[in-house]
């Protein structure tokens, strides 16, 4: 691992905040979004200060020097994720916060640009986003809070038409759980030509086939023990497998076989094949899936890496810690917070960018990975990169 | 020797390296010479028979006494007496098992002993199938006062209105001076007066009105709440309180762990839950330390380690609704198995992990548990997908569930003995814990080993 490039972002949390944990260490860095597109070089980064929470622009032209830009601060005082999509020949920045969903024109951030698209209104509040770009042609972002996925239209977003199209609901109640989806993720299918979605929530975790967004179809649902509310999914390239975080402090990442439930021969899934861990008293909050990779933001343990090649006996690859700092106690829920908290991958040259809730933002590469393109490991192209022009449909070919 | 205590809690406190100072376990298959630490002794190791045979081991806690017992299921119902007058060389001096053998499906479980009018009794627990004979039979009792030379069936709890035995049962030495068996239920632990069952008949009226329910003199309910794991216990021990002088008990089942106060048996009242424990479905084995103030709780998941709670605030009356939803320490011997079985010596933890064998962690500060000694019983494939392609088509089952299954100790001088489903029985000795007596950690002396004289210091 080399590190390229640091931008600590520090600013003390809310000292209101129930994570404020250690204060003196500045610990402001939350979600990130890194432009894929090779003539974008920019990441935008949530902090949080005394005086609320702000998205960052900051450019990585030159990534051993990151230089922040400009600066966007909502009114909420809790922003979520981040994502970002293209949308014709502009590009965007959707941001959930406490007071629902907003999206930003990012098309030129070095002028500080943040311009305001579409303000979406919604009690309580989304935390997790993901921008889709669907077989069909048009384009979604998937809001979830805990309760329904809210499937909105960019189309319509853009045009001040805020209401979702589709609300996806738990396919049953989980008893005992308050709660509905925490994240979500969608994919091209190639081998079955359709789009699917991946949700974690209450239960567990939940495959749908959105290829007709307005009527989700569920294909199987994972339920293992030891997992009440699913925290974090992602799919490897053909679907057959689930990379899975639960979000607690002890778990580790779990990696599921669907192929039983896709061939009949289970109704569900309930127990992993196989799983990953940096150290079992930690957990990771966020990773990203270049298969056979998968890139961890691991709290306490900072970036890590394994392979997955063999489900059943994934391994590490490589790491950088992040947070050298003091260790996170079980028993001091005000210190959970602390360490790697999101990463993201950039395809087109490996770049692989994290942000550490207190040390900031962390630009790093892995020797040998100098990019991803699923078609190099005999799978489609398809990752949570979208291919905003074309769609998923070609992914296959080179 | 409290002042003492109170110095080594204090560093253990407030040293942040300590959690550094204890020993890991190497991975599987350990390599030659390093199956177990070097202050862990092997005493004595017996293989009993086939894999899978063997479930819950008990050992008597007098030195004039030196009798272990050990359950077996599938197919070898019954137990195995282990005579351990000379630990270097134990042996098997009896082997009981239950009649008709090829109707019974199941086996026996756990295993407790007490004493009563100046006599023994081993208590075999047992689950047998329901399409043969015995189905309602929760646990056979013996007494056992003639040991080496002979042992004898005194009679077998029943339960016809909720067949299907008992899974785990306690033996208690309660406060109001009788022998009680706690036993998992139909929902509840299900509470006998082991005294008046082996007093037998006491009148002529006795054999006339006499029924399964004779004995039985209390239930001990899971606190309900919604979408439980499961309506029952899994598992339980109860311990004398001395700071209240309470009887309490220690659950695992339903969605978590439960502390009833059980001084009045006819009236439990709940202290503490744990439910809502991100990571625990369900409660397993829960064992408190001697003072009460904290309890290891165990969930039967791959990947799961052993959780501390800390439950002085549930019991002091912080929170309203009297659950704890989160533990303040964790421990594992290896995060791709689980831990079954445990047995606390403050500040030892005995642990019967499974795959990865005897384990012992200090636990002084409850927040950083170390490793302290281990012992690989269980020298199998770990995980092995083979075998569950084998018994379940397909590989993708917990293979976890071999191993150490039960582990006790001995308080009068520190022997260690331990079953395990496949290799069979085990005597250890720890380097420094020559015998074990809360008074002397500054703790008071309860443990899972009963005073059946009654006497609490």
């Amino acid at each position: 691992m080399d590190l390229v490039g640091h931008l600590p972002l520090g600013g003390m949390q809310s000292p209101a905040s129930p994570s404020a944990g250690f204060e003196a260490l500045g610990r402001g860095t939350g979600h990130l979004a890194l432009d894929q597109e090779p003539g974008r070089p920019f990441v935008f980064v949530a902090r949080e200060d005394a005086e609320g929470s702000e998205v960052v622009a900051i450019s990585i032209n030159d990534p051993s020097h990151p230089l922040t830009l400009g600066s966007w601060r909502p009114q909420s005082h809790s922003i979520g994720d981040l994502t970002l999509f293209s949308h014709g020949s502009r590009h965007y920045l959707a941001v959930t916060h406490a007071d629902g969903l907003s999206v930003r024109e990012v098309s030129d951030p070095k002028e500080g640009q943040f311009d305001a698209a579409a303000d979406v209104p919604r009690e309580p509040g989304y935390h997790h986003v993901f921008a889709y770009r669907h077989s069909n042609g048009r384009s979604y972002l998937l809001a979830t809070g805990g309760g329904d996925i809210d499937v909105y239209d960019v189309d319509r977003l853009l045009s001040s038409q805020t209401d979702p199209v589709a609300s996806y609901v738990l396919p049953e109640t989980v008893t005992n759980v308050d709660y509905g989806y925490h994240a979500v993720t969608a994919q091209w299918h190639a081998d079955t030509e359709s789009d699917r979605l991946y949700a974690a929530g209450a239960g567990g975790y939940y495959v749908f086939d959105v290829t007709d967004p307005s009527n989700p179809s569920l294909l199987t649902e994972v339920n293992s023990a030891a997992v009440q509310i699913g925290h974090a999914v992602s799919a490897s390239p053909d679907g057959t497998h689930l990379v899975t975080a639960a979000g607690y402090r002890t778990a580790p990442i779990r990696i599921f076989d669907l192929r039983p439930t896709f061939e009949g021969a289970v109704p569900r899934i309930r127990v992993a094949a196989g799983a990953w861990t940096a150290d079992w008293r930690n957990l990771s909050e966020n990773h990203e899936l270049r298969w056979p990779f998968v890139f961890a933001a691991s709290m306490d343990d900072g970036l890590q890496v394994f392979n997955m090649m063999n489900p059943f006996e994934p391994y590490t690859v490589g790491f950088y810690d992040t947070w050298d700092g003091p260790r996170a106690s079980l028993a001091n829920e005000r210190t959970h917070r602390n360490g790697a908290w999101d990463v993201d991958v950039r395809n087109h040259d490996g770049l692989v960018a994290v942000t550490d809730v207190n040390t900031g933002l962390w630009l790093i590469r892995m020797e040998g990975f100098e990019g991803w393109d699923g078609r190099g490991w005999g799978f489609a192209n398809v990752s949570t990169v979208q291919d905003w022009d074309n769609g998923p449909t070609q992914s296959e070919r080179w | 020797m409290k002042q003492i205590f109170l110095l080594v809690a204090a560093l253990a406190i407030t040293t942040p390296s300590l959690a550094q100072m204890g020993i890991e376990q190497p991975p599987h298959p350990p390599p030659p010479g390093q199956r177990g630490s070097a202050n862990m002794a092997v005493m004595s190791h017996i293989p009993l028979g086939a894999a899978g045979t063997i479930s819950d081991i008990e050992i008597e806690q007098e030195l004039s006494r030196p009798y272990a017992y050990v359950a077996r299921r599938n197919g070898v119902i019954g137990f195995d007496v282990i005579d351990l007058s000379d630990p270097d060389h134990a042996k098997v001096i009896h082997r009981w098992r239950i009649e008709n053998a090829e109707l019974h499906t199941g086996g026996a479980m756990d295993g407790r002993y007490f004493k009563h009018d100046g006599r023994y009794y081993y208590v075999q627990s047992m689950q047998l199938g329901q399409s043969g004979p015995n189905s309602e039979v929760g646990a056979v009792v013996f007494d056992v006062t003639d040991l080496p030379s002979s042992m004898s069936e005194v009679g077998r709890v029943r339960q016809s209105d909720s067949p299907g035995g008992f899974h785990n049962i306690f033996m208690y030495s309660h406060t109001s001076g009788s022998p009680l068996l706690f036993a998992t239920s139909a929902g509840y632990a299900k509470v006998f007066d082991m005294g008046l069952f082996v007093d037998g008949d006491q009148n002529e009226m006795d054999p006339v009105l006499r029924d399964d329910n004779r004995e039985l003199i209390a239930r001990i309910p899971v606190h309900q709440t919604e979408g439980m794991w499961s309506r029952g216990y899994h598992d339980f021990m109860v311990q004398y309180h001395p700071e209240t002088g309470q009887d309490r008990f220690y659950g695992g089942g339903g969605s978590g762990y439960y502390v009833y106060n059980v001084t009045d048996l006819a009236n439990p009242d709940l202290l503490a839950t744990m439910v809502g424990v991100p990571g625990v479905a369900w409660g397993h084995t829960f064992t408190p330390t001697p003072d009460g103030n904290f309890a290891i709780g165990e969930t039967e998941f791959q990947y799961q380690p052993l959780r501390i709670f800390d439950l002085r605030p549930a019991l002091n009356g912080e929170l309203p609704d009297k659950n704890i939803d989160h533990a303040v320490g964790a421990w594992h011997a290896d995060w791709k198995s689980i831990a079954h079985n445990h047995e606390v010596r403050w500040p030892y933890v005995f642990v019967s992990g499974y795959q990865t064998g005897l384990g012992v962690f200090n636990m002084v500060d409850p927040e950083n548990p170390y490793t302290v000694a281990y012992y690989d019983t269980f020298n199998g494939i770990h995980n092995d997908r083979g075998a569950a392609m084998e018994r379940m088509g397909s590989p993708y089952t917990w293979q976890v569930y071999d191993g150490a299954w039960g582990v006790d100790v001995r308080n009068a001088d520190g022997l260690i003995v331990v079953s395990d489903m496949t290799t069979g029985f085990w005597a250890f000795k720890m380097e420094g814990f020559d015998r074990w007596n809360g008074t002397d950690w500054g703790m008071p002396n309860v443990s899972s080993a009963q005073n059946w004289e009654g006497m609490l210091e």
